[in-house]
């Protein structure tokens, strides 16, 4: 019998890229660990040679739609492994051990809402740390493994469901694999996207609801009851994980039933209105009945970036540098990078009126394009939000949702179609390289540039290892006090107390432990806070990185900038506290059972 | 489920998966059980149940089914929070009860008509083949790389000194703890100071990455000859070597009122510095048959 050949097209050689590209950035990531300083250019390297043989495939007229969907998938995998061959195994992005540690109680505890001292709103949505305890409790895994793996799996999702929904919408898959891959150059794909939080698995079911609901709208009407089970099973699990997630999602079908009012007239099948009504109506019974203290966390943030912009605006507040850091030690972005990051900022911007006109000559009839098209042009709305200092945060998470319809639009700018007649390549060859500048640019504008690479927590001497100061006081606090134990500590050094520690941390405003470290004296507020929050030990360090919650957790080196004695040993001064541990640049003060 | 072999092999394949990855104490290889149980089955199982009688294509189903298993794992933990708990069983319980409960529905709403071919795969050729495991290799590659630890010679080493009260010696003894974090082995005097007079002084060498933990107490009381003031263990003994027996116990004297506590002041000297305190930490210990 004649076996049916199957082509598999460029893909292998093209997987091989990717395999490649990982080891190099894991690589230069290494030299980084050595303390080598090795030139960011290794892991560009790296990088690039993932993406941009897939990209230019991806241009192609010949790639079947099952190859453009593995190299969406590969191409999203990929740079998941770049993320992962930076710090395994240990989370050390700022949200991770926050979440790790929820995971860890979970698994530890057999239940769920356990307190979380440094964010309390994140054990209210524990739809990614309950995911992860079924892989931590059946296999024994690690948070670190499970999360991963987990997050590995909704990146797969995430990919695959743009390239579904952008086909549907399109009816193209060249169109839809472009605009799937331009998704990856977003400012947080590279790394904040990829971090063990609950966005990261909220964010792919958002897309992969949104293509449910593309392709119910594709389909008869008769097939309203199957749709709805998929759609409430997302739904809902979007409402548990994450809170953004699900008032963007209630917002998007909003706006899509809305668009679908404007182009049909009437607010029957397929307008998605009911699942929109549904989104916000369980994700307000969410809020109050469980999570209400996401007011409280949320509403400072939203506040202050209503408030930072009129500020800006009115000319009260300076407006914030792009490419400024947030911590104390945060240095500066190279120039060269400054360049790469404003160049894929004005070719998005330059192929968005293209992409635009496209919508509107071929797409104008399909709500969905309707919503992508203004989400295209709000995305560059949300870019002013970042010269606000309190409303940077606001427009970066915006930008995550917001990137899926400029993908689209940029998609139908229609670069790959142009085919001189003497370069007949010379359109799908532009776009590669375009698509290359917006991925590296955009990922350099949405992360820090100095942590790009990373920076040794372990490391090997002599024939043993040896760990940073922050990791070994967490190591120690775990062997060596009790698990309800409550510390007070830095930014960086709590959230390593959280996980891998496993014990209860405080850091940063609320409670203003944040000024009780900073302080050079011992003043009269700070020990009624200690003892009303039933703080047992605090953590004083006198390293300055040690307040950045993104940059805190290496070893130190020579010219490190350290803080006045004074604001360590200040703590010898509080009754019936001794110094139970000390690291040279790290105490911890044990304030005495209480009173 | 008889006559809808894909509802078979998924229903029977995830009872195996559960049972296998329970029970395998390894879990890397527990994972590789683990993850279509939870990764992908309970998607597959609603899917094949919700779309029984209007088959879905092969990519939206397949987006789906990793989708909603998520979706089921982030909502399973609030179920099994509301049961009473959540564990290893009872989330294999759980996540079996989907999957068998689903194909089960799948199999009765389906309606009996040629099944859907099952999916071709490519089938590659041996260049390709290798191209791809040359990938799959290049990627272990790279994640042994990224997790194996690597000298740093410019990072500055350390040491940590510690001092916390002995489990279980209700606060008569506590354990004094040195770990080397340094970049090269180095040589320690330790001298602990119990009350006024109780002096215990150890020397040993630790490699980076040792430590050593010496237990000290209980605090001597007046006309109590010290038995036991200071007992020294090694958390590598091959590597961590003591220079030799403590070089003195001094017994308080009577003292005409014995407190309830006593301090206990642990310094850490570098042997090739010893005009210099390196760590300093500090506690007390309650003396036996004074605690309140």
């Amino acid at each position: 019998m004649a076996r049916l050949k199957i082509k598999t097209g460029h893909l292998a050689p093209i997987t091989l890229c990717a395999g490649l590209g990982i080891l190099l950035c894991s690589y230069a990531n290494a030299l980084s660990r050595q303390l080598l300083h090795p030139s960011e250019l290794l892991l560009w390297a790296g990088v690039l040679l993932i993406a941009l043989p897939i990209f230019y495939r991806l241009t192609s007229r010949d790639a079947s739609p099952r190859e453009r969907l593995a190299l969406v998938c590969l191409l999203g995998l990929s740079l998941y492994g770049v993320k992962l061959v930076r710090d395994a195994p240990i989370f050390i992005f700022s949200d991770e051990p926050i979440h790790a540690f929820n995971a860890n109680q979970i698994v530890g505890h057999d239940e769920l809402f356990r307190y979380n001292s440094i964010l309390p709103v994140t054990p209210s949505y524990p739809g990614l740390e309950g995911a992860a305890s079924a892989l931590m409790t059946i296999t024994g895994l690690s948070s670190y493994w499970a999360g991963a793996v987990m997050i590995a799996v909704a990146r797969l999702s995430l990919m695959a469901g743009l390239f579904l929904l952008f086909r549907r919408v399109s009816g193209s898959a060249r169109t839809a694999g472009i605009a799937a891959a331009i998704y990856t150059a977003n400012f947080n794909f590279l790394y904040w996207g990829t971090e063990f939080s609950y966005e990261s698995l909220s964010l792919p079911i958002f897309v992969v609801v949104v293509m449910t609901v593309a392709e119910r709208g594709a389909s008869p009407r008769e097939w309203a009851r199957e749709w709805a089970v998929p759609l409430v099973l997302g739904i809902s699990a979007i409402v548990v994980t994450h809170h953004l997630t699900s008032y963007a999602l209630a917002a998007f079908l909003a706006g899509l039933a809305l668009a679908y009012w404007l182009v049909r007239r009437d607010w029957k099948w397929p307008s998605p209105w009911r699942y929109a009504a549904f989104t916000a109506a369980l994700a307000s019974v969410w809020l109050l009945l469980v999570a209400n203290s996401t007011f409280g966390y949320l509403s400072p943030v939203l506040g202050g970036a209503f408030e930072a912009i009129f500020n800006t605006a009115s000319g009260e507040a300076p407006p914030r540098g792009i490419f400024e850091g947030r911590g104390p030690a945060a240095p500066t972005t190279p120039v060269l990078a400054r360049a790469i990051a404003l160049l894929a900022i004005l070719l998005l911007l330059a192929a968005l009126p293209f992409g635009l006109r496209s919508v509107w000559q071929r797409h104008r009839g399909k709500p969905f394009a309707l919503v992508f098209a203004a989400a295209a042009t709000a995305f560059f709305a949300t870019l002013a939000l970042r010269l606000a200092p309190a409303a940077w945060e606001t427009g970066n998470r915006a930008g995550e949702f917001l990137f899926i319809g400029l993908a689209f639009v940029v998609a139908l700018a229609g670069l790959q179609n142009w085919t001189p007649r003497k370069y007949p390549w010379l359109g799908r060859v532009a776009l590669t390289v375009g698509l290359g500048v917006v991925l590296v640019g955009d990922a350099v504008a949405g992360w820090p540039w100095d942590l790009q690479l990373a920076s040794p927590v372990r490391a090997s001497a002599d024939g043993g290892t040896i760990s940073s100061p922050p990791l070994a006081v967490a190591e120690w606090a775990r062997r060596n006090t009790d698990e309800d134990s409550r510390f007070a500590a830095t930014a960086a050094d709590a959230r390593m107390l959280l996980s891998p520690g496993d014990r209860i941390a405080y850091a940063g405003k609320h409670p203003d432990i944040e000024d009780l470290l900073q302080e050079p004296a011992l003043s009269t507020w700070e020990i009624p806070l200690l003892r009303k929050n039933h703080v047992r030990y605090v953590l004083a360090d006198s390293r300055n990185i040690a307040h950045d919650s993104t940059r805190g957790y290496s070893f130190s080196t020579p010219d490190e900038l350290i803080n006045p004695k004074s604001t360590v040993i200040k703590f010898t001064e509080i009754p019936g506290a001794t110094r139970i541990y000390s690291s040279g640049e790290m105490s911890v003060y044990d304030l005495g059972e209480e009173p | 489920m008889r006559g809808y072999a894909d509802l078979r092999r998924v229903a029977w394949g995830s009872l195996l998966c559960a049972v296998v990855a329970l029970v395998l104490p390894w879990p890397a290889v527990s994972l590789v059980f683990a993850a279509p149980l939870a990764l992908f089955a309970p998607g597959y199982a609603i899917v094949a149940a919700t779309f029984a009688r209007r088959p879905l294509d092969r990519a939206p189903r397949l987006v789906l089914s990793l989708a909603l298993s998520l979706a089921v794992l982030a909502l399973g933990g609030l179920v099994l929070d509301y049961l009473g708990g959540i564990h290893g069983f009872s989330w294999a319980i759980l996540l079996l009860l989907v999957v068998i409960g689903c194909c089960r529905a799948a199999a009765l709403r389906r309606e009996r008509r040629p099944q859907p071919s099952q999916p071709r795969m490519p089938r590659p050729s041996r260049l390709e083949a290798g191209l791809v495991l040359g990938a799959i290799a290049a990627v272990v590659a790279a994640l042994v790389l990224a997790s194996t630890d690597l000298p740093a010679n410019s990072a500055v080493g350390y040491t940590e000194l510690w001092i916390v009260p002995k489990a279980d010696s209700e606060g008569s003894e506590a354990e004094v703890g040195v770990r080397s974090e340094e970049q090269q082995t180095t040589e320690y005097d330790l001298g602990m100071r119990i009350g006024a007079r109780q002096l215990i002084r150890r020397s040993f060498v630790l490699a980076p990455g040792e430590e050593t933990v010496v237990t000290v107490g209980p605090p001597v009381v007046p006309a109590v000859v010290p038995s036991r003031s200071a007992a020294h263990r090694h958390s590598k003994a091959p590597a961590a070597r003591s220079k030799g027996p403590g070089r003195s116990a001094k017994p308080a004297r009577a003292a005409a009122r014995t407190p309830s506590t006593v301090p206990v002041v642990a310094t850490l000297l570098l042997d090739r510095d010893p005009s210099f305190v390196y760590r300093r930490v500090k506690s007390s210990l309650t003396v036996p048959g004074t605690a309140p």
